[in-house]
């Protein structure tokens, strides 16, 4: 069960391989258990990481997305994960310089991306817009 | 589902061929959706292009489906009473929010709903991932183009679409579909197989339209001098042979709207749906709604 290319995956998740590798490998962790498992992890643990660093340039404070959407996960689960994210708030608040009245974020998928041709490099977060205007 | 496949762009076309608008001279109203995929800022770059085209009241899905980011849009679109053209929109996003120190994904959810009347000088804009202050803000642009072409032509009723110019990343799936959107209702309830109220009215798909339900003289005593609304909604169509299915949801309020039975089904379309009402009004007593469309 020790797939050969799984010691890749770091290097994958960090951007480092050619493109071509790096588009092979992607279509090789979707089909494989370990590699998928072993990408899961490392995409974890950058956000752990990122986590703790306060972005001074979003203007959106965590706490007003996170009470504002609707979280989906089954009600036991989300009982056990608020009370693991309010651990986390926890440690973000304390870690902070200046007190809660700064804005935290915790680190977006585009920051973790594999392809840069990938639309989440757009992603940072926004909630989505509709609307018309006039033609230009 | 956390990090879902980068899927190839397939575009699917419904070829239905239901309620073509017919007007008097012998033309069908035709409509274009010219579909943009476009990074702005700072010089705007075309990712790529579909063009739907297809009869008036054609309707389309926009999906998106990226590293932890899913989004879903479907277009209802239709000409109103005053010759405009509406745009009814659902929306709902879905993004991967982090995930939990016992390794569950968290997932934050947005719904929108909202109906554009878009002129003839107007675009709707769909910004999957908002505006994106400094950086770069993807943006989807949907530009109509209102036509006409010879009734009789073969293809004046057709569905088409064409493939992107360039696909850019295969993460967009774009879907089009022709059917019927305004349908007749007719509810009656019946009692011992016999009509006992009945009422008539006009609905918009995936709208719920209240029909208020006449009673008749031979309506038994115990019902005498009640009010039924019946409330019905037609949920989805289906191409089907023999007959089209028509997905429906409905109900039954008293005038002031407190709910006396609900419930949902499935039926052909022109046939009757039977719904027993022995637990709400007694022995013996039925409802019965019936779905055409409504031709213009
Ligand atoms: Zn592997």
């Amino acid at each position: 069960m020790n797939c050969e290319l799984t010691e890749k995956v770091s290097a994958l998740v960090d951007g480092e391989l050619p493109e071509a590798e790096s588009r092979e490998l992607t279509k090789h962790v979707q089909s494989c258990e370990e590699c998928s498992r072993a990408r899961e992890d490392f995409l974890f643990m950058r956000r752990q990481i990122k986590g703790l660093a306060v972005d001074e340039q979003t203007a959106t404070p965590l706490r007003t997305n996170f009470l504002r959407r609707r979280i989906a996960i089954p009600v036991p689960v989300f009982a056990l994960a608020i009370l693991a994210l309010a651990g986390l708030f926890a440690v973000l608040f304390v870690s902070m310089p200046n007190g809660p009245e700064n804005s935290v974020k915790i680190s977006r998928p585009d920051e973790t991306k594999t392809s840069s041709s990938s639309l989440a490099r757009f992603d940072r977060g926004g909630k989505a817009q509709i609307y018309k205007e006039v033609r230009r | 589902m956390r990090f879902k496949a980068i899927l190839f762009l397939i575009i699917l076309l419904g070829l239905f061929e239901n309620g073509n608008v017919v007007s008097a001279a012998g033309e069908t109203e035709r409509i274009k959706f010219n579909l943009t995929v476009i990074s702005e800022s700072p010089l705007p770059e075309m990712l790529s292009k579909t063009t739907i085209d297809g009869p008036a009241g054609t309707d389309f899905d926009v999906d998106l489906n990226t590293e932890g980011f899913d989004m879903k849009s479907r277009f209802v679109t239709d000409i109103n009473a005053n010759d405009e053209l509406f745009v009814r929109v659902n929306l709902e996003t879905r993004r991967y929010f982090g995930e939990s120190p016992n390794g569950l994904p968290l997932f934050e959810e947005d719904t929108q709903n909202d109906t554009l009347v878009v002129g003839l000088n107007e675009v709707v804009v769909l910004l999957p991932f908002g505006r994106n202050g400094g950086g770069k803000t993807l943006k989807i642009q949907i530009t109509p183009e209102r036509y006409s072409v010879a009734a009789d032509r073969p293809d004046a009723g057709q569905l088409k679409i064409d493939f992107p110019e360039r696909l850019s990343s295969g993460e967009i799936a774009i879907r089009a579909r022709k059917v019927p959107h305004r349908y007749q209702i007719e509810s009656k309830i019946l009692f011992e197989g016999k009509e006992i109220a009945r009422g008539n009215g006009f609905g918009f798909i995936e709208e719920f339209t209240k029909v208020p339900l006449r009673l008749s003289e031979s309506a038994p005593e115990s019902i005498r001098g009640r009010e039924f609304i019946a409330n019905v909604a037609v949920e989805g169509f289906t191409t089907n042979r023999p007959m089209d299915l028509v997905s429906i949801s409905f109900g039954i309020t008293d005038a002031s709207g407190t709910k006396i039975v609900g419930g949902k089904g499935i039926n052909g379309l022109g046939r009757e749906f039977r719904y027993g009402l022995e637990e709400e009004l007694g022995k013996g007593f039925e409802l019965v709604i019936r779905v055409t469309e409504k031709k213009q």
